[in-house]
């Protein structure tokens, strides 16, 4: 026994004192930009993916990320950040809000920015102030979404599309209040009866799956919408739809549309069925918060990712490009720049 | 004396050598996974060396993040400790659960539901801590009182059906979890639990009323739940070696036919047990909720609970072992964090670890055939019956 | 063929099982050892049998030494073993049985069957042991199925075998006609080791008698040794085989018992509308053949049982309906038939076990609280008292022998106020000096003027003890007896015949 146990005592001892001997070298004079990942990990082909992958696209900034298995990692994640003299934290998600805010209050000289939130500090009544070291990250994605539904109204032959979210968070209902409302500008104006199943902009209600993780119960969700005669389909919530996607693409009796990020470099199946995505620039807004800082012209102003700043947009056609009429592809670029112009109001 | 410490010592040997092992597999894994040390497989000194720095540098990250960080030292001796108290705040909730799971095994009872029964804890502090006004003290002993009782019910029922029908606790821990973690995703979107202005599923945060004290200012999070834990840990030894009830548990535990024979009510202690194992991982969740966390959100038991059963398996369903496990989980979970940022390696890597050292502790023999160790201490196995107990 | 055993010797840890044993069985020989429990005798045959391996000596058979490093070798060298315990696939016909571990199949890859029966025929011709190759094997008695067993053994042709307490199951007539099927082997050139306790088969039937003692062969004797001789040298004392029972005054009835009727979990009667009575001061013996309900019916008596009908009256009040912990504490002392599952909790100290039924009463309790000094006080008493051998009472009781695991749960259960001990198999597994404690307390409770009601399948228990004997067949008391009967009428009551039936 004794001779195995000193082996390895001494093989431990050995590593630990060369690790110790070959300690990593500063970096160069790169910003250091810090993520704190929601729960879902770094590889969840939505938000916390598309962060890293801005993050790690950031000319100006050395990224780092830590992810947390639950929200109770929030805070230490943040607080470790601080330890390590991060310049920049992001936190990704609106659930890790409170604790970035908590966080820039008691560090004044760190620059935070918190994507889907505005990153304000409200009491329990919620009222809210702004904080001035945090910037949020929004998004109108309605905006492109909007774009989608009229593009979708355009498209259906039965005459139905529908939509459903992986839970009823204001990040994911403003897709579907955006969408609906596209698809109702086109019947004001063709004086068409296109209908829009899964979501009602009035009374707020509609389906969802109740999490971003059961890809069954959003594949029968779309099965259901399939069957009762919706032609295009609209999930929202991240990697939920792909199941779907992929079944879809044998039967074709659907097209799909992708959220966040564009579907067409992400799934692994369902690319001939995918119409467009209505795509969420969370990189861009990223790379642009650490541009700031590195420009030292940091401020905690709300940012809105637009189509007209690009921050949101509508995905190409690719595969299905030949099958959208040219007419409608112009009536979606023109409703396009008159969002951006500002003179269609869509709300 | 001697005797006895050379006993101490005796049946640390398991423990400590499954400890050993685990942290030269994980670091062989570390390694391997690491592609700068890959590239150099072709000479092997150099292989060797970045190899050890791979490892070196991860372990010593682990230990920085999880015990003391020089690096932090530098604004001052104390702030060095700030990762053991981080250690200290993510090991106390794991201590009461933890005990839980231990108390149960003494009972005979494997209680799964652990997680379950932190939820309510939790569910009836936060209610309790952000729905009323009430005065320092008296506010944080409603809010803990009102998770414990929620959540000793919760465990409570399954002991009664168990107790009445004798459905196998393993089955009623499973699904009441189900339903706990649904439940608190439900009421967390009821208007009661909803915060204003939001409508993803966040409660409010407790009242400052009703925080537990922080134990070393705003600039740390430790705060006097890991005395509560330790408080509770001390009870769960009391109430075992001490008292009639803990008697009558251990003699179910050891064996129900015999108590049964000699007149101990089996489904009383069932219940009972259920009772306060319910009791105690809500204590749990209350302090994990009133101490660090203070809103309540759908992960908030993240996965304590079945933690709980590694710790307590750990931990030998001995009192204080549970506290050492949790501690030395706690800190593989901290040390983990600052191991993923400073060089990259997953924090997953902290649960292979942990996997590990458990896999070499249930497995005493293959411990004792590596190390040709004569005869190890394996005695007080755990008294968890099978399917059919 | 011969066996000859030389210089055995097997140590656990520091303790030695057996020391250097000699020992040699000749052919046609029918050799008993005779041991207490934890003797040796196991040990040293499953050394024989190959299961374990001896740290030193040698196995000779016909002189030429041989190695056995598991049962293969010693089935193939010629040892069989029949054990305490049958290897015996319930569901399965005798022939398969057989069969199994050495399967045979004809051309269409169908077990062979027909080979067997063959084979089982000739075996039952040739040693006279009458077995159905056809019938289930659960459905057989079982003094059949250890025909079945002892056929397995002879079948693959061992020429030595080895019956491991063989007559603990059986009832007298059975005993019997082992004992005879035995002295038909050893006349076919069969040798024979029989291991067992029991003095009255070992001098009918034994050639050579080996007494084991704590690991060491104390003696080699001839059959014609006295009961009283084998005892001594078995136990290393003088022993005083039947308890000096005095006839004195009998009380009235202290414990009635009125159409109780127990059912299983099924719903089956396993005790049917049973009726006695027992006088204080009077012991009444419970006898049958093991499974036919005295079990069911002790444990009802205390309200163990889950379906119960019927009345138990105590002392003229009824017991039966309340809580386990009631009927013990209105005055019944239970012996459970399995001190391992049901007497006392292995992993517990002995102070600990001595309070199974009291911890929560004064003196033990106060409060909440355990007094754990007056547990430990009250245990030195205890253990003094009843004789409990161990180095302190604070050691696990899972560390004594089957004795002192009966003596700790007698002496709990005789610390409180009782009017009623019930004794269900007491001496079951005891050694020789461990009975004769157990009989000398079951009567010292009858003369202190308590019922005993004493359940036991042992002839020689119940005659030297009871003053009436009750005997249960199929969950009736088919009668009950004065304690004057011959064993022989209590043989057939025990197989189902009743003496009014036999004399009509």
């Amino acid at each position: 026994m004794k001779k195995s146990f000193k082996l390895i005592a001494v093989a431990a001892s050995l590593t630990l004192i060369t690790g110790v001997a070959v300690a990593p070298s500063a970096q160069a004079k790169k910003i250091k930009l810090c993520l704190a990942l929601d729960t879902g990990g770094v590889d969840d082909r939505s938000f916390n993916q598309g962060a890293w992958e801005g993050a790690q696209a950031s000319k100006v900034a050395t990224a780092e990320y830590l992810a947390a298995a639950t929200p109770a990692d929030f805070a230490p994640n943040i607080k470790a950040f601080v330890d390590k003299k991060c310049q920049l934290i992001i936190g990704v998600g609106f659930a890790i809000s409170s604790a970035i805010v908590k966080s820039a209050l008691a560090n004044p000289k760190i620059s935070y920015a918190v994507v889907d939130d505005a990153g304000a500090d409200c009491d329990e009544n919620f009222n809210c102030k702004p904080v001035k070291n945090v910037k949020g990250l929004t998004f109108q994605t309605d905006e492109a979404a909007f774009l989608a539904g009229y593009l979708s109204a355009g498209m259906t032959k039965t005459g139905k599309v529908a939509t459903y979210g992986g839970a009823p968070y204001p990040t994911v209902t403003i897709f579907m209040d955006g969408y609906v409302r596209g698809v109702d500008y086109y019947n004001k104006l063709k004086g068409t009866n296109v209908s829009v199943l899964g979501w009602d902009t009035k009374t707020k209600t509609g389906s969802f799956v109740g999490n971003f993780i059961d890809q069954n119960a959003a594949l029968t969700l779309s099965k259901g919408f399939e069957q009762q005669g919706a032609d295009i389909i609209l999930p929202v919530g991240g990697n939920l739809g792909s199941a779907y996607a992929a079944a879809n693409e044998k039967t074709k009796k659907a097209l799909t549309i992708w959220v966040d990020s564009d579907g067409y470099d992400l799934l692994p199946a369902g690319k001939s069925t995918l119409l467009t995505t209505v795509v969420k620039e969370i990189g861009a807004s990223i790379k642009s918060v650490a541009k700031d800082v590195a420009a030292k012209k940091f401020n905690g102003s709300l940012y809105v990712g637009t189509l007209k700043n690009r921050g949101v947009s509508l995905a190409p056609y690719h595969d299905l490009s030949p099958r959208v009429p040219g007419k409608l592809k112009l009536e979606v670029r023109k409703i396009r720049d008159q969002i951006k112009a500002g003179t269609l109001k869509i709300n | 004396m001697l005797n006895r410490i050379s006993q101490i010592g005796h049946s640390l040997k398991l423990p400590g050598l499954s400890f050993l092992m685990a942290f030269t597999i994980t670091g062989i894994i570390i390694a391997l996974s690491d592609s700068k040390v890959m590239g150099k497989i072709g000479s092997p000194i150099e292989f060797l060396k970045s190899a050890g720095s791979s490892v070196g540098n991860a372990y010593l990250a682990l230990f920085q993040g999880s015990i003391y960080d020089t690096r932090l030292a530098e604004s001052g001796f104390f702030e060095g400790f700030y990762p053991f108290f981080e250690t200290l705040v993510t090991a106390t909730p794991l201590i009461l659960t933890g005990l839980s799971v231990a108390l149960a095994f003494k009972s005979g009872l494997f209680n799964i539901g652990a997680q379950g029964q932190f939820i309510f804890g939790a569910i009836g502090a936060s209610y309790v801590g952000f729905r009323f006004d009430l005065p320092v003290g008296i506010h944080i002993l409603a809010a803990v009182i009102a998770g414990m009782f929620l959540a000793a019910i919760w465990g409570g029922i399954v002991g009664f059906l168990k107790a009445k029908t004798g459905a196998h606790e393993v089955i009623l821990t499973i699904m009441m979890n189900y339903i706990a973690a649904y439940f608190i995703l439900w009421i967390l979107k009821t208007p009661t639990f909803l915060r204003k202005g939001r409508l993803d599923p966040l409660a409010p945060e407790v009242k400052e009323s009703a925080r537990l004290p922080l134990l070393a200012g705003s600039e740390f999070r430790i705060h006097a739940g890991i005395f509560i834990a330790l408080a509770a840990a001390l009870f769960v030894w009391w109430l075992l070696t001490k008292t009639t009830i803990g008697y009558k548990f251990r003699a179910v535990g050891a064996n129900s036919k015999a108590a049964r024979t000699a007149g101990i009510s089996v489904p009383f202690v069932i219940t009972a047990t259920m009772m306060i194992c319910g009791a105690l991982a809500g204590l749990g969740g209350a302090v994990h909720v009133l101490g660090s966390e203070y809103a309540l959100n759908a992960g908030i038991a993240g996965s304590l609970g079945f933690d709980a059963i590694t710790v307590a398996l750990l931990g030998r369903a001995q009192p204080l072992g549970t506290v050492f496990a949790a501690l030395l989980f706690g800190a593989l979970h901290t040390g983990g964090r600052m191991m993923q940022s400073n060089t990259g390696v997953p924090l997953d890597i902290v649960v292979v670890t942990q996997g590990l050292i458990v896999l070499f502790i249930a497995a005493p023999v293959f411990v004792r055939y590596i190390f040709r160790l004569k005869k190890l201490n394996v005695a007080s196995a755990l008294t968890s019956k099978g399917w059919n107990g | 063929m011969s066996l000859e055993l030389r210089g055995i010797t097997k140590t656990f840890g520091s303790f030695t099982a057996n020391d250097s044993i000699n020992l040699k069985v000749e052919t046609g020989q029918i050799h008993a050892i005779l041991g207490e429990n934890g003797a040796g005798k196991s040990t040293l045959m499953n050394i024989v049998y190959g299961l374990l391996k001896a740290d030193s000596g040698e196995i000779l058979i016909d002189g030429k030494s041989v190695d056995i490093s598991g049962p293969s070798d010693a089935l193939s060298v010629g040892i069989g073993m029949v054990h305490q315990h049958f290897m015996l696939v319930p569901v399965f016909s005798v022939a398969e049985n057989i069969m199994l571990g050495h399967e045979k199949f004809n051309k269409f890859r169908v077990l062979d069957l027909d080979e067997a029966r063959k084979a089982i025929r000739a075996i039952s011709e040739d040693f006279g042991l009458q077995v159905d190759p056809d019938a289930i094997v659960e459905t057989l008695p079982v003094g059949i199925q250890q025909k079945v067993e002892i056929i397995k053994a002879l079948i693959h042709e061992a020429k030595v075998l080895i019956l491991d307490e063989p007559t603990a199951v059986l009832t007298p007539q059975e005993t019997d006609e082992l004992l005879n099927t035995m002295r038909d082997l050893k006349n076919k050139g069969t040798s024979i080791i029989f291991i067992t306790h029991k003095l009255r088969e070992v001098r009918a039937v034994a050639d050579q008698i080996t007494i084991i003692r704590r690991g060491k062969v104390v003696a080699s004797v001839a059959p014609e040794a006295s009961e009283g001789e084998l005892a001594s040298m078995m136990v290393g004392r003088a022993v005083d085989l039947a308890p000096e029972k005095y006839a004195h005054e009998m009380g009235s009835a202290i414990l009635e018992v009125k159409n109780l009727t127990v059912r299983d979990a099924l719903g089956t009667a396993v005790v049917k509308s049973v009726n006695f009575h027992v006088n204080a001061g009077e012991v009444l013996a419970v006898a049958g053949v093991q499974g036919n309900g005295q079990s069911e019916l002790a444990r009802a008596l205390i309200n163990l049982e889950e379906h119960i009908e019927g009345s138990v009256l105590l002392d003229g009040r009824e017991i039966r309906g309340s809580s386990i912990k009631d009927s013990l504490h209105a005055g019944i002392a239970f012996i459970p038939e399995s001190r391992e599952l049901d007497g006392v909790i292995g992993s517990f100290s002995i102070a600990e076990n001595l309070i199974l039924d009291l911890h929560d009463r004064a003196p033990y309790s106060k409060g909440i609280n355990i007094s754990a000094k007056v547990m430990q006080e009250e245990a030195d008493k205890r253990v003094a008292e009843f004789d409990i051998r161990a180095q302190s009472i604070m050691d696990s009781v899972s560390t004594l022998s089957g004795g002192n695991k009966q003596k700790v749960v007698i002496a709990r259960e005789l610390s409180r106020p009782i009017k009623v001990l019930v004794a269900s198999q007491p001496t079951r597994g005891l050694d020789v000096g461990s009975i004769e404690f157990v009989h000398e307390r079951i009567l010292s409770e009858r003369d202190a003027g308590r019922g005993v009601v004493l359940f036991s399948t042992e002839l020689d228990e119940v005659i030297a003890l009871a003053d009436r004997i009750a005997v249960m067949y199929r969950g009736e008391i088919l009668d009950i007896v004065d304690s004057k009967v011959t064993r022989e009428e209590l043989g057939l009551l025990m197989a189902g015949i009743s003496s009014s039936k036999a004399s009509a």
